[in-house]
């Protein structure tokens, strides 16, 4: 008998063992199994319909008890991102439609809130920018990595996978599923942000933006065919 | 993703989780993107180069063309492009710059031809573009289109000299 775990990061098999010549074992894993509690199993109870729970900043949100999923992707190794429809009860919230997204993006990348926290503050520099962007409402961070049971197995660790959770406030739709001008019309926005954010790095007021954006400054009004000073 | 706001279509930009901080070490430094589409600048390098949003923005207009020119109301009526898929990126580079060469031997089909003269002119723009890039081997200003950059660029001047002047006051 061999056993596999598969999670976000990959499966692990352990060594095989007969069940018959090793009866004892096998009864001591079966009593094991019996105690598993579900988030042993590798279900994430916070994202069940209809479970309610508190965000790192304090508001408790509730995910929506039917038709809750927006989106899930197949398969069982990578991100896994999912989209729940959720709701909260707690003060300007209240009968706003949310969504939370689960996912397991490598713990070695810079988490998705850090990043949006940068994008709010550069983003309100420029009210082109700043519409076009959505901040989220609430994060919650958890323990689950994917490294812990292979630090206990002594496995190695590279790569491991951490469970994060965004809530944002719930939009319409995809841009691909717009028509004809209103379609172009959002992605032309989008594109313009695009632009600004890798323009740029940092936001004031600091020594290093300001020149930063002078310099983009003369780019952006350099019409002649010269390199801009850098 | 969008939103209506008062009958105005509104984007968002949203999933940042594979975003990286411009500046930070990048996770990955092989070539992303579907070679067909991919901007003719990456497909040329064979070290890595930074990609940009200039480098999106023209494989956009790739697609565009791509589907413009093969399609009609969702059926494929021409097959110009064929082979491109199949292609490694060096046959894909010249056989871009080859059809930059000659632009109007790729009509578009009925229903997209409004599409036509802006998709070839940004295409014209790009090439130019990339053309003076290699020549000055550095940065060159990225085209101007429409003059949003100017509109942009107002905004950011109109707040450096609000930041400037209380960085002045500071000192």
């Amino acid at each position: 008998m061999w056993n596999w775990w598969y999670d976000r990061q990959g499966a692990i098999q352990t060594s095989g063992f007969d069940f018959l010549k090793d009866f004892p074992r096998f009864l001591v894993l079966l009593f094991a199994w019996q105690r598993f509690t579900e988030e042993d199993w590798g279900v994430v109870p916070l994202g069940q319909p209809g479970h309610t729970f508190t965000c790192d900043n304090g508001v408790e949100i509730t995910i929506v008890k039917d038709k809750s999923l927006i989106h899930r992707p197949y398969g069982i190794l990578g991100r896994g991102t999912t989209v729940l429809q959720a709701t909260s009860t707690c003060g300007e919230l209240k009968d706003v439609p949310l969504v939370v997204k689960f996912s397991c993006p490598e713990e070695s990348r810079t988490p998705e809130t850090e990043i949006l926290d940068d994008i709010q503050q550069r983003a309100s520099l420029l009210p082109v920018v700043a519409d076009h962007v959505l901040h989220y409402t609430a994060a919650k961070t958890t323990d689950y990595l994917t490294s812990h049971i292979r630090e206990r197995l002594k496995l190695k660790t590279e790569g491991a996978r951490k469970l994060t959770i965004v809530v944002f406030k719930k939009l319409e739709g995809d841009i691909p599923n717009l028509d004809g001008i209103e379609m172009w019309e959002a992605g032309y926005q989008i594109y313009k942000c695009g632009f600004f954010f890798h323009t740029f790095t940092r936001s004031p007021p600091n020594a290093a933006t300001l020149q930063a954006i002078t310099h983009f400054g003369r780019l952006a009004s350099n019409t002649g065919t010269s390199a801009p000073p850098i | 993703m969008f939103k209506r706001i008062d009958d105005k279509i509104r984007g968002y930009l949203i999933d940042f989780d594979l975003a990286s901080l411009v500046g930070c070490e990048s996770h990955n430094l092989d070539r992303t993107g579907t070679i067909p589409f991919m901007a003719i600048e990456l497909l040329q390098s064979v070290a890595p180069v930074r990609h940009t949003f200039v480098h999106d923005a023209e494989a956009l207009c790739w697609v565009i063309l791509w589907l413009a020119v093969q399609y009609a109301a969702g059926e494929r009526v021409d097959s110009s492009f064929k082979g491109w898929q199949m292609a490694d990126a060096r046959t894909c580079f010249k056989k871009k710059l080859a059809v930059l060469q000659e632009l109007d031997r790729y009509p578009f089909t009925k229903p997209n031809e409004y599409l036509q003269e802006p998709i070839r002119g940004l295409l014209d723009k790009f090439d130019t573009y990339i053309y003076q890039k290699r020549k000055s081997r550095g940065e060159v200003p990225v085209p101007d289109i429409d003059g949003w950059m100017e509109e942009c660029n107002n905004a950011i001047m109109a707040k450096v000299s609000i930041a400037e002047e209380t960085q002045g006051h500071a000192l």
